[in-house]
């Protein structure tokens, strides 16, 4: 009787403890360094070592050899990740080493406000994904992206469109066994 | 009182159901027995909960809170709670058009709460969980931006990364980090110098629940429904800049100061 009390005691004192909202986040682990991570229901990932699927994972296989993934772009993902790179640039730099950007920047308004510049960061680069970047236009184009990583050598080939995803299946010779939905 | 017909009124010291008036008041009810504030804190949220279901209405916006108001209401006088919910609002109406000759008051309810709320302005703090909570539950899902150098990730090293720049890892901070509570997991990427950045930038603040089917995720449910302030909307937070992790243990660094000055070890050979 006392184990059982103690036993609902110490079960009540976990989950006080763990009381978050965060209790929602979860790690899986594929292999080695590879885990596939949820960070809410529309929120799934893969990293491992020097490598990351991004978000949204909707369904993943591996063998020996290889893993392949499916991903639903999340375009927001996609401009935080650019905004962060040139927040850091700005942030980091001297105004001669990235004149262009720098100057962006001021024409946004830029001061010393990191909160502020963040803001800014966001808005150049939804500016310079919708005009330059070609990784922008599949996200808009493709309602999913397929990823393939080779485990031997560690190289990841992505985000792939379906046709591409299909000329490399062949061309690396993945087993028709290997394969998705 | 004139009898308002077959709707269900609340008044500021009692409520109208069925054209029955039911009085109350803060130590008895209509029975004539004595009652504590707790106890009709619950009869009135009784009540409020039975009104609902005779009228087959979906419970959505009443809440405990929502009775608390009408106490505290009734405390100071001709008050009663609007709340965004269908004869809450009714009674709203009836109040505009002067059933109770204008001699009120509004008390928030959970509708005017969201509407009246408005994203604090943190400048990259991360949020407190009760800051977080109150997001949750009234910011509509707006996100918030928060700079990863005011998150406290002082509990990781670079050997939680291999030491190796560009490794990615998924990092509990839950237990671990001032922040842990808020954020939970954080994906984060070395980038040196004891520096990390956010792999994508974002966490969300939600209160999913994991498949009660494996007992793994029971503990887990429990806590998240347990840390569940309500209903909300998830909200997404940013994070921007470089966070700081603490420096490689002193021995590490001796270590590494040895092999850089390039002393070399011989192992003695010891003979058996």
């Amino acid at each position: 009787m006392m184990i059982k009390i103690s036993q609902i005691g110490l079960m009540l004192i976990m989950i006080y403890l763990f009381c978050s909202c965060n209790m929602s986040d979860s790690a899986e682990k594929i292999f080695g360094d590879y885990v596939y991570v949820t960070e809410s229901s529309q929120d799934h990932f893969i990293i491992g070592g020097r490598n990351d699927i991004p978000p949204d994972v909707l369904a993943y296989e591996f063998d020996m050899h290889f893993l392949i993934a499916k991903q639903k772009p999340d375009i927001d993902v996609l401009i935080i990740k650019k905004a962060n790179e040139l927040f850091n640039t700005y942030e980091k730099g001297q105004p001669h080493q990235n004149e262009s950007l720098y100057l962006k920047f001021k024409q946004y308004g830029a001061k010393d406000n990191r909160h502020e510049n963040f803001k800014i960061a966001k808005l150049i680069a939804k500016e310079i994904l919708v005009k330059e970047d070609p990784m922008y236009k599949k996200y808009i184009e493709n309602p999913y992206l397929y990823w393939i990583l080779y485990r031997s050598t560690d190289d990841l080939q992505g985000p792939l469109t379906k046709e591409e995803y299909e000329a490399a299946r062949k061309e690396m010779k993945i087993p028709d066994k290997l394969k998705l939905d | 009182m004139s009898t308002p017909g077959n709707d269900h009124f609340i008044m500021p010291f009692g409520y109208m159901v069925e054209g029955t008036y039911v009085y109350l008041s803060a130590d008895r009810l209509g029975t004539g027995k004595s009652i504590g504030m707790k106890r009709l804190e619950a009869y009135i949220y009784n009540s409020m909960m039975e009104m609902a279901e005779a009228k087959q209405q979906k419970v959505i916006e009443i809440r405990f809170a929502a009775a608390l108001e009408m106490i505290n209401g009734y405390n100071i006088g001709l008050q009663s709670i609007v709340s965004s919910y269908d004869f809450p609002g009714m009674m709203s109406s009836q109040m505009k058009s002067g059933y109770f000759g204008g001699n009120y008051k509004h008390t928030k309810g959970e509708g005017q709460k969201k509407k009246e709320y408005t994203t604090p302005n943190l400048n990259g703090r991360p949020p407190t969980r009760k800051e977080a909570n109150l997001h949750y539950m009234y910011g509509n899902g707006e996100l918030l931006d928060v700079d990863l150098a005011k998150v406290d990730l002082l509990f990781l090293n670079p050997t939680d990364f291999n030491e190796k720049v560009g490794t990615r890892k998924v990092v509990q901070t839950l237990w671990s980090s001032d922040d842990g509570r808020v954020f939970g997991n954080i994906t984060l990427t070395y980038i040196g110098h004891d520096k990390v950045i956010a792999t994508y930038g974002f966490d969300i603040y939600d209160f999913d629940m994991h498949s009660w089917g494996n007992p793994i995720n029971w503990v887990r449910n429990a806590a998240t429904i347990y840390g569940d302030p309500g209903d909300g909307t998830p909200f997404r937070i940013n994070f921007y800049g470089e966070g700081r992790i603490s420096p490689l243990p002193a021995w590490r660094q001796k270590a590494y100061e040895i092999i850089n000055q390039g002393i070399i070890f011989f192992t003695p050979n010891i003979p058996r």
